[in-house]
This record gives C-alpha cells, structure tokens and sequence, in this order.
C-alpha cells in the first residue's frame, strides 16, 4: 500500500453526510439494502445528529464567500460549519485571539 | 473532522468475485479492507470516496486469482488539533472522561484538561464512576450523562502494535492469568486526547 496524498482536501461533516445520503443511507432504516456498511452507517447516525443535517450546498457556500474578509483560516472556518456556534461564547474555543 | 486521502494499493482479486463488473468487484474488496481500520498517520477510513484509475489484471503463475493496482480515494477520519467536536458522555472515572462519537469511542479527557477548578463526587448510579462538577462564580455545574459535550481536540496519537504475550504465560497460575485479562482494556490504536478546559467547551447545556 502506499500514501500518494495524505491530505487531498478537506471535508465537511455536510459533505461526508452527502455521500453516504447518495448512497441511499437515509431511506432504508433496516441499512441492508442500501450500499452502505454497518460502519459508515454508525457515523451516518453520528451526523445526522449534528448541525450538518439542516446544512445545504449552497449554505456553505455562502459562508465561505462572507467570511473572506475576515480572513479566517481553513481549519476555523471547517469547526464554524461544523459546529454552527450560536452565541460569542462558542465561538471562543474556535478562534485564537478573539476579541 | 473528514480528509481525503489517496492511496494507491495493489490487491488481489478472488475469482468468485470475476462475474462482478470490475469497479463494483474492486470497491468491494477495498473496503472489506480498509473500512473501520485504522491506517497509521491518517486516521480512521471511514469509507471509500472513488476510484480513480484501476491497472494491471495481470495473473502470477500458480495463482488463480488477478492482481489490480487501484488508486483510490478514502474518507478518513482524522481531527486536527485544535478541533472542536461534540460527543456523547460514555464513561466518568477518577482518571477523566471518556467520550464516544459512536463510531469512535477512544476519546480520552484526562484530569490536567478538565475545566479548573473542580471537585468530583462518586456517582451513586455507576459502579466506579465519579461524577465531575466544574465550579464557576460560585455556581456548581456537573457533567451530566445526557448532555453532548464539546471538547477541543488536544492530540491524536496512534500507539504501536502491542507485542504478544503468547506461550511463556501458559506455566503461570492460571487464575493469575485470568485476574490479569479482566483488567487489560483493549487495544486501540488511535487515540485521541480532548480538552474541556476553555470557555465553550463542556456539556453544552452550560453555554447555551
């Protein structure tokens, strides 16, 4: 086995999500005849109880374009899609020097 | 949370499997695999993402089988430090917490990263479990077993392979033996380390 690209994107939760919904995860409650394994479905369920349920495409979208002015980095933009922080106070751990 | 990553590997292909269309037959395969493994360095693989390019189909003497090498994709799970995740309460002892994604249920949080200060209480409704209350402003605020709980991902660590014990333990006792299997928890080799001690972080029932 070898590694050609440890790293060949980032993915948000809503992303993953998608995959497996395209798989067909989400319409057969029982998860025998859609393509999709016992495992991928554990985290199915882990998602579909986070934020990334609600999210759309273009949701994501929108907020990366609003957010370039603030300059943020990658990985803290990734924690706000995927946490949705309501408040100033959830947002603290996200960002270094909040102010 | 999720990456990307692509491999390439050479595997071979059982003949049962030959009636299969070959991307479908090789999907397969991969992920009997490489699902719900852990691959060093890169995670957990969560699932297979695509296959980019399959070659080769080539038969070695003596073998019934082909031999592909596939490039492919793989969603990995693999948290960055410094992210921020939310799981569910699954054990509370006096050495931390531990934590559960459902999927992942190595997620250690050990007494230096606690919210400061704090006192503990044994918990009357489980056996060895110490309930842990976080106090602020006077107020006192517990670690539930209902609540989701967001910690800050401090360090992930993939622990080398455990050598076996193997043929030296069959002369000793082996009620000894038996004592010592109860106590050791099993392997897991990723390990990640959260911290709850900032301010967000925690059940979120304290924030929201």
């Amino acid at each position: 086995m070898k590694i050609l690209q440890s790293n060949a994107g980032v993915l948000t939760n809503y992303e993953v999500l998608a995959l497996f919904r395209s798989r067909g995860a989400g319409k057969d409650p029982t998860c025998v005849i859609a393509a999709v394994a016992p495992s991928e479905f554990k985290v199915y369920d882990y998602l579909e109880q986070t934020v990334a349920s609600h999210q759309t495409i273009e949701i994501i979208h929108k907020f990366v374009e609003d957010c370039e002015k603030y300059d943020l980095a990658k990985g803290v933009m990734l924690n706000i899609v995927n946490i949705r922080p309501s408040s100033a106070v959830e947002i603290d751990p996200l960002i270094q020097d909040c102010d | 949370m999720f990456v990307m990553s692509e491999i390439e590997h050479t595997l071979r292909l059982p003949p049962h499997l030959l009636n299969r269309p070959l991307n479908v037959a090789i999907k397969g395969e991969l992920e009997s695999l490489f699902l719900d493994k852990v691959i060093g360095k890169l995670g957990l693989c969560v699932s297979v993402y695509d296959i980019l390019s399959i070659d080769g189909g080539f038969i070695f003497p003596g073998d019934g089988a082909s031999t592909y090498t596939a490039k492919f994709r793989l969603v990995m799970f693999r948290p960055y430090v410094g992210e921020v995740i939310s799981a569910r309460l699954e054990e509370s002892t006096k050495d931390g917490l531990r934590l559960s994604l459902g999927f992942f249920n190595d997620i250690y949080v050990p007494v230096p990263l606690m919210p400061n200060p704090y006192h503990i209480e044994p918990d009357p409704e489980h056996k060895n479990g110490i309930k842990w209350i976080w106090e602020y402003m006077g107020e006192n605020y517990p670690i539930d077993w209902t609540d989701e709980i967001r910690f800050s991902v401090h360090s992930v660590n993939y622990p080398p392979l455990p050598i076996e014990q193997g043929k030296d333990s069959e002369q000793k006792d082996s009620e000894e033996k038996g004592l010592r299997q109860k106590d050791i928890k099993p392997f897991a080799p990723m390990v990640i380390t959260g911290s709850l001690d900032a301010d967000g972080l925690g059940p979120t029932a304290w924030w929201v």
